[in-house]
């Protein structure tokens, strides 16, 4: 854990020189007033800067006992979380292609056994069941307007 | 008096059964659609907005005013039962509601969010009627420069809200100003910070932030703990729902605050409910005789935001009403469909058009009364919602979460940027970053930019104007009271167990 | 060029194929175009808006009206100054069933953003279908300013440089192009402080924390005659009918005429049929009763122009646009 706080005021510094640098590139467009559209980005990014550091030296200075001792729990729980991680950043992926519903019944389908479901038909019904039911209340009901891939000329939205 | 006669007209327009049962359906559209993350009270007004055409303007507004009061409520129930605030108001009932809802508390947390909720929406009615003229002097004497200090006093009281770190919440509060700058600047109309992608073009909403960080921030931090994680359900009947002697005791003041400050920050154009929600939150904190129980589920924590948060449409009302001047984003939807209707919205409303707009006044004071009765009586049925088991129930916040967010502006880049938040919200919760202070400084961090550049521009480039300016001067004395007070209670705390332990 | 038998069969087949898909029936040999399913309306700002307004107008007009034979459902994709919006249609290359509502800022973005030397979609990648009705740009101040019109108050700016402070959307909007012009033209320098929303500015004019400020005539009727704010001057060729003691920038001097404009437009490349089929049923629109009601209540002027003249008047438009930006100093130096 101690580790990991290191981590994290290095990972918090890098995003401050990054994004501070990117800010003194920002057009300010012509002559209007004398702070330009880049000083906040700056000054925050710079603050941020030094509250990372700050955070560095105490994670550092800190003596170990006062952090947790691990990071993860265990590896099995950590291995959950990668696996709905993964499960959903395929969703995401093909929700152009493939259409917001079949998406969502990826989602269903891959997140539901990391908490626990057992019965496959339950999941099966469940991830079906879902994104007909949105299908109603968002796309036909509130009107929006969802992405629909593969399932554009199958099923109007409208 | 004038006022109150025709509030009774008002109620007189409003109490026909027919405008009854459409201010009943406003009031039930509301509460589900407020519920749903994403589709907050303006989006929800523009789905109505078709239905109501045609009727006559007194029915339609009547109908879009209990909608409006409605999505109110429903936003709670998302915030305290799955930890996704709906829109920026209630994020401050995340902190102490969710905690209440994993101790087995939902049902208590939803029924002081519904009575001070209530007690806060009539009693900013009243003040309505009775402030509206001399509330107008002091919301018009707001320039750029107070509004700067307003929002700055405001940022410098984040990093006290939350318990933990409070290096991680200055450092939460710069990410979230950062988070919120990319996009078209303001002042220059040109993109910056938007690394060539034409979906950051827009900016980051609000809403893509609030339901990654909490919502599936929330569900990815859960599947870690799947194995150990329940909610602590009891069984809740409407009488449980009721605060018991001890809780009213503890929730009077945090409501009475909350409205005051709710109604104050209300009137100001622009500002609307979220600074409310969060000043009412600090100023609980720092009364209370045991801050530390704040953000483990403390019911003033629940109590005073959502005062404030109902408090703050009463005062809203103010410079519509009396200027003709919207004060938040959904007021200006209600004043388009004023339009299409064919009425003038502005100052003369009131004297052209009594009858509509107390009508309107007295329905919103209707809604609020059907939708605690409503509300009371369904918390038993909300609270059902903890005793689905996690493996359907988190799930559904993903689905939830995803739609939702694609529904605000119907755009798969926010679903990646969903995302990209929802990792950050995991990383966030395992290193225990408090994350209200992002969210309160994406709100926050535009309107503090934009006053900081108008303020200086009316000064040719001198920061004296803040300072010179009584308003700005005295708010921003507070901000630095805000800042100094932890050290200063620290030193003092210091002091006392130094002579605690000399005696 | 050759077609042999079997190229032409499976030419044939697959588009029979796809038509059976789209359940339509095939529309081939046809010279004429007709929408074979629901139309994506798209509107590149939030909903409750000047332009919103619009598209729900038009919108409700051709569905109502028949003037189209499918839906038209409104779809809102605001952002970026319609920049998301722009990018969307402009995806949608050569398909017919797309269409956004446009207004000044479909012009003015993509200027800025190429002056300050970036790549982005501008109003010549998209089809213009045509242009209905014109927003003029009203000068406002608050009742009781001691300038009794626009000529004293000019002097007074000139009397004394930067002492007027003049709100209006950010740089780079239309009324922030008319300001430019007027201070161009009558050689005086304002305070220019950029507000996002009328609800802000007209808070600000009213409690003195501005001067004067520019606006749309329709949004600034209630406060007329409700006597808290007065109008000064108009941005038009013609002085408005509904406020006629109110001078054109024109008569008094500054020889500028600046309005946006309400039109509509579609993906780059359709078919020239679908463009006519589309100009048609616009040029409909603006002759109903609802129509011409809606213009009226939003003070707006009653236009028509179709695809050739409407690009050919956002051209000249970008020129004067280009010019005035340059004047204020935006672009790389």
């Amino acid at each position: 854990m101690k580790r990991a706080e290191q981590i994290l005021g290095i990972v918090l510094l890098l995003f401050a020189i990054y994004i501070g640098y990117e800010s003194t590139q920002i057009d300010t467009g012509g002559t209007i007033g004398s702070v330009g559209a880049g000083f906040i980005p700056f000054w925050m990014s710079v603050s941020l800067g030094i509250i990372s550091v700050a955070m560095l030296v105490q994670s550092i200075t800190l003596p170990s006992d006062r952090f947790a001792p691990t990071f993860f729990s265990e590896k099995t729980a950590r291995m959950q979380v990668l696996w709905v991680l993964a499960g959903y950043l395929v969703a995401v992926a093909v929700m152009k292609p493939l259409g917001m519903l079949i998406s969502l019944a990826i989602v269903m389908a891959t997140t539901m056994p990391a908490f626990g479901a057992r019965s496959w038909k339950v999941i099966a019904f469940t991830a079906i069941a879902t994104p007909v039911i949105v299908y109603i209340v968002f796309g036909h009901w509130l009107k929006v307007d969802l992405p629909m891939g593969i399932l554009e000329n199958v099923l109007s939205i409208y | 008096m004038e006022t109150f006669q025709q509030l009774l007209m008002g109620f007189h327009v409003a109490a026909t059964p027919f405008n009854l049962l459409l201010c009943f359906l406003g009031c039930v559209i509301g509460t589900i659609i407020g519920a749903l993350p994403g589709i907050g009270p303006a989006a929800g007004l523009s789905i109505l907005l078709p239905l109501t055409f045609g009727m006559n303007p007194t029915s339609g507004m009547i109908m879009m005013a209990g909608l409006y009061c409605g999505t109110m409520y429903g936003g709670t129930i998302t915030s305290v039962l799955i930890n996704v605030p709906g829109e920026a108001a209630s994020v401050m009932t995340c902190l102490d509601g969710y905690q209440m809802a994993m101790q087995g508390r939902a049902g208590k947390a939803l029924g002081i969010a519904a009575i001070g909720s209530f007690i806060a929406g009539t009693a900013s009615v009243v003040f309505l009627m009775l402030l509206a003229l001399p509330m107008v002097k002091f919301a018009l004497s707001f320039g750029p420069p107070e509004y700067f200090a307003l929002m700055l006093m405001g940022l410098c009281t984040v990093a006290g809200l939350t318990s933990g770190s409070v290096l991680k919440a200055l450092a939460g509060t710069c990410l979230g100003i950062l988070v919120a700058t990319p996009g078209m600047d303001a002042f220059s109309g040109l993109p910056r910070l938007t690394f060539g992608l034409t979906g950051l073009l827009g900016g980051i909403d609000f809403v893509v932030v609030a339901v990654g960080l909490f919502g599936i921030g929330e569900v990815l931090y859960n599947v870690e703990q799947s194995m150990e994680m329940k909610f602590l359900i009891e069984k809740i009947s409407i009488k449980e729902v009721w605060p018991n002697r001890a809780e009213w005791r503890a929730s009077v003041g945090p409501i009475t605050r909350g409205t005051l400050i709710g109604f104050l920050v209300g009137v100001l154009p622009g500002a609307g409910g979220t600074i409310a929600t969060f000043l009412s939150y600090a100023v609980e904190k720092r009364v209370s005789k045991h801050p530390e129980q704040f953000g483990k589920g403390a019911i003033e924590g629940v109590a005073a935001p959502e005062a404030a948060n109902n408090a703050s449409t009463g005062g809203a009302m103010v410079p519509l009403l009396t200027l003709g001047i919207p004060g938040s984003g959904t007021t200006a939807i209600m004043l388009g469909a004023l339009m299409m209707y064919g009425l003038q919205p502005g100052p003369l409303l009131f004297l052209k058009n009594p009858d509509f707009v107390w009508g309107v006044i007295a329905s919103m004071y209707i809604g609020n009364v059907m939708l605690v009765i409503m509300n009371m009586a369904c918390i038993p049925l909300f609270v059902k919602i903890c005793k689905i088991p996690n493996y359907f129930l988190m799930p559904f916040v993903i689905v939830f979460a995803t739609v939702g967010v694609y529904s605000v502006d119907g755009n798969i880049f926010d679903v990646w940027m969903l995302y990209v938040f929802g990792v950050m919200g995991y990383f966030m919760n395992k290193f225990g970053m408090p994350r209200a202070p992002v969210l309160l400084a994406v709100v926050l961090g535009p309107m503090v930019e934009r006053a900081l550049r108008q303020s200086l521009i009316l000064s040719q480039g001198s920061y004296d104007i803040f300072f010179t300016r009584p308003i700005s001067a005295v708010l921003l004395m507070m901000g630095l009271a805000a800042v100094l007070w932890p050290v200063f209670d620290m030193i003092w705390q210091r002091r006392r167990a130094r002579r605690m332990a000399g005696a | 060029m050759q077609f042999n038998v079997r190229s032409i069969r499976v030419i044939t087949l697959s588009v029979l194929v796809l038509s059976v898909l789209a359940l339509a029936p095939p529309a081939f040999g046809a010279a004429s175009f007709v929408p074979t399913r629901p139309i994506e309306f798209v509107c590149p700002s939030a909903a409750g808006g000047g332009l919103a307004r619009f598209s729900e107008t038009v919108g409700s007009i051709m569905e109502s009206e028949k003037f189209v034979p499918v839906a038209m459902p409104r779809i809102y994709k605001p952002g970026g100054g319609f920049a998301v919006a722009m990018a969307y249609i402009s995806e949608k290359k050569g398909n017919p069933h797309f269409l956004m509502s446009t207004s000044g800022p479909f012009v003015l973005t993509p200027l800025t953003v190429t002056l300050s030397g970036k790549k982005t979609i501008t109003h010549k990648d998209l089809t213009m279908i045509g242009i209905m009705g014109f927003d003029e740009v009203v000068m406002v101040v608050k009742n009781d300013a001691p300038w009794k019109d626009m000529k004293e108050l000019l002097a007074a700016a000139k009397a004394k440089p930067k002492s007027l402070r003049f709100g209006g959307s950010y740089v780079g909007s239309p009324d922030s192009l008319v300001v430019a012009s007027i201070a161009k033209a009558a050689g005086v320098e304002f305070l220019y402080v950029p507000f996002q929303g009328g609800g802000e500015m007209n808070a600000a004019l009213l409690g003195g924390h501005i001067d004067i400020m520019s606006s749309s005539p329709s949004d600034m009727m209630p406060h007329v005659e409700a006597k808290t704010m007065r109008m000064l001057a108009v941005a038009a060729d013609k002085r408005i009918p509904r406020f006629k003691d109110m001078p054109t920038l024109k008569e008094i001097g500054c020889d500028l005429v600046r309005r946006t404009h309400r039109g509509i437009a579609a993906p780059p490349g359709i078919s020239a049929e679908a463009v006519a089929y589309y100009e048609n049923a616009a040029r409909k629109v603006t002759e109903t009763g609802a129509f011409k009601k809606y213009l009226d209540d939003g003070i707006m002027t009653p236009v028509f122009m179709g695809s050739t003249q409407a690009s050919k008047f956002l051209d000249e438009y970008a020129d004067v646009a280009l010019n005035t930006m340059r004047d204020l100093g935006m672009g790389k130096k």
